[in-house]
């Protein structure tokens, strides 16, 4: 059942097993999980089915760190932020579990091999119809084979892309969940419902209820026996923030450690591969492929274990990204096919021409590229264009940092609620790590043959911050960070606020680090297991 | 790294242009050298020789050579240099598949050097370094 909050009448009062708070991915993982059970669900998602700017302005605040996009970086509505995320699966592996010396306040309560069946199922809940296959057989059934790369340092690393929903680039959580929660009888979600307070018992062991409202509108109770917050990396922080404050404290914050290790990924360029001749095979190699079934898989690198371990670095991972030839016969052939479509003649229409004549065989083959993948002939990029040159593209592990935090501002929005302050800083081990990562790439690159590297001006410049070229993710992670000493972190393995009986965490804001992989898939992992948990409590 | 100004910074065309040369030159040989200088005209000469036009005089080899320098001050020493180079009395064919395998083996062990943000191998540099010392813009 799916109700909107601003049709209930005003002080309706909710009796359910379990409240979940929040509608991404991980509040509709663990809803669709409990769905058809003897639990009664109560989920509350503070926007609609659609994006509302006066909802989504509840997200503003203030950044007084590096540069947080706390309103662009989420979406309040139902699918919450994976309405943003592209698809792209990966997920965390053994050494990003374990403690690392040289990281800093790094390493779970779980091992690796604890979530693999976790894994297995999100999968499925991403849209994905059949099991992965290795990376070997997943490259095998793709046609590709590797250059001989120094396994010591880098090694391969795949993406997963999810099957699209229909009118979306990725798996669209709501849309596909949507008629299973509708049809649940013991799910209820309330659409508009926002939070407004928690009221703990007065030795703040228990969360007695939650009170939700909908902007300018009616409010209502939720009596719940178990509660779990799944807002997302900030927003668990600040209602847990907001939680002990309202009730004199308790939630987590016992140790001041609710909202610290604010961590995202960073993404950016980091060095430029070149070479006098086209990187025809490379692109066959590294790049987003299409495989038989339809599904796309990405090829990059990722910095090898034990390069990690030796050389004392984060975890990060390295796409290529083709620059266009602009001397190339397709180049030649798109100038001319848009000055066409504009009514005119292109320029230098005997040097364009002469350049297609010399590339036709090239020019054939990206046609039947984009043809076959349903792209337009005239769109900009160099897919399927010959390319002499790549851009590599990092996505970085950012370290711990206890100082890069989420506290409550002095503002309040439109609930009377404080907002939220991100502080949020990067260190050296991040630059670091990007530079040794992209010279070694270089390295190999060279060895075989295959192109020079050099490294973007920022990476050379030691007083150039990190976050004018590698941007935030919206990957938000670390701010309720897993734990199983209460002193250490907010939640304990199974994502048990410290100190509180019944209230608990999911999402990315749980992981004590956050490696190089795409969140999304751990996200749903960690939800996955949280529902199996509570589904014997719950009942 | 006032220095730098010193220098104009070569770029992407250049380098590849250099990196192109020293391919070439390590392909052909080079001279036997009898003095430093006789080496380094002989490794110009080689140069552009072996990549005409495109490799013009070798000043963005230099300019590389110059960067490396400023970085790496105990490469600084010219007899040091030129002998971890193109040791006396060794063959050209000798000395470039010397060259050939160090350069073979810095980019097995990672012993780079960072040169205006390009990856150059260890030994490399150390070419582009000599060419430095001993070239026309040294003297």
């Amino acid at each position: 059942m799916i109700d909107d909050l601003r049709t209930l009448p005003a002080g309706t009062t909710i009796a359910a097993d379990l409240c979940l708070i929040g509608g991404g991915a991980a509040g509709i993982t663990i809803a669709r999980e409990l769905a058809g059970s003897k639990v009664r669900v109560c989920l509350v998602e503070g926007g609609g089915f659609e994006y509302e700017e006066e909802t989504q302005a509840l997200y503003d605040g203030r950044s007084s760190g590096a540069p947080v996009a706390l309103q662009g970086g989420r979406l309040r509505l139902l699918g919450g932020s994976t309405h943003h995320w592209g698809g792209r699966c990966a997920q965390l592996e053994e050494l990003d579990l374990r403690r690392r010396d040289w990281v800093p306040h790094s390493g779970w309560p779980l091992r690796r091999a604890e979530l693999e069946p976790y894994y297995v199922r999100a999968r499925t809940m991403a849209g994905f119809a059949a099991p992965w296959l290795t990376d070997a057989a997943t490259l095998g059934a793709l046609g590709v084979t590797l250059p001989g790369i120094n396994e010591q340092w880098l090694r391969p690393f795949l993406w997963r892309y999810t099957p699209a929903s229909p009118g979306s680039g990725a798996w669209d959580f709501a849309t596909a969940y949507r008629p299973a929660l509708q049809l649940a009888g013991n799910v209820q979600v309330l659409l508009h419902a926002n939070f407004k307070a928690f009221a703990a018992t007065d030795d703040r062991s228990r969360v007695h209820a939650l009170t939700v409202g909908a902007l300018g509108g009616p409010s209502a109770t939720i009596l719940a026996r178990d509660y779990v917050l799944c807002c997302g990396g900030i927003e668990n922080a600040r209602l847990l923030l907001l939680g002990a404050e309202q009730n004199g404290g308790g939630f987590g914050n016992a140790h001041d450690n609710v909202g610290r290790f604010f961590m995202q990924h960073t993404r950016g360029p980091t060095g430029v591969l070149q070479s006098d001749g086209r990187l025809t095979r490379l692109q066959g190699q590294f790049n987003i492929l299409r495989g038989a079934d339809g599904l796309q898989t990405e090829v990059g690198l990722a910095l090898a274990p034990a390069l990690q371990e030796a050389e004392g670095l984060l975890n990060a991972s390295a796409a290529l990204q083709y620059l266009g030839d602009p001397d190339s016969g397709i180049a030649a052939a798109q100038d001319i096919w848009r000055a066409l479509l504009d009514g005119h003649w292109a320029q230098d229409m005997g040097e364009k021409t002469a350049h297609i004549a010399a590339d036709a065989g090239e020019l054939a083959r990206a046609v039947r590229h984009r043809l076959a993948a349903g792209h337009s002939l005239s769109a900009e990029g160099a897919e399927g264009v010959p390319s002499r040159s790549a851009s590599i593209v990092l996505d970085l592990e950012q370290a711990p940092d206890p100082q890069s935090r989420i506290t409550l501002d002095t503002e309040r929005d439109a609930m009377g609620l404080r907002r939220v302050r991100a502080d949020w800083r990067l260190g050296e081990l991040e630059r670091r790590t990007a530079a040794r990562f992209t010279s070694l790439i270089g390295a190999e690159f060279a060895r075989l043959g295959i192109a020079r590297c050099r490294l973007e001006p920022w990476l050379q410049d030691q007083r150039a911050p990190l976050t004018d070229a590698m941007k935030e993710t919206y990957h938000h992670i670390g701010t309720t960070r897993m734990a199983d000493d209460p002193r250490d972190g907010v939640v304990d393995r199974n994502g048990a606020v410290h100190g509180m009986r019944n209230l608990y965490v999911a999402g990315s804001s749980i992981f004590p680090t956050g490696g190089q992989a795409n969140p999304t898939l751990t996200i749903v992992a960690l939800a996955l297991r949280l529902a199996d948990r509570l589904r014997p409590a719950a009942s | 790294m006032d220095n730098e100004k010193q220098f104009a910074v070569p770029g992407r065309r250049c380098c590849l242009r250099a990196g192109l040369g020293l391919g070439g030159a390590l392909a052909l040989g080079w001279g036997r050298f009898g003095t430093p200088q006789a080496g380094a005209a002989a490794l110009e000469q080689w140069l552009r020789g072996a990549g005409g036009a495109r490799l013009g005089d070798g000043s963005a080899l230099r300019r590389l050579g110059a960067l490396y320098l400023l970085d790496r001050p105990q490469d600084r020493d010219p007899d040091r240099l030129l002998a971890l180079l193109a040791p006396r009395g060794r063959s050209p064919r000798a000395v470039a598949a010397t060259l050939r395998a160090r350069i073979a083996r810095d980019w097995r062990t990672a012993d780079l050097a960072l040169v205006d943000g390009w990856v150059l191998a260890r030994t490399e540099a150390r070419i582009c370094a000599l060419l430095r010392l001993f070239g026309p813009a040294a003297a």
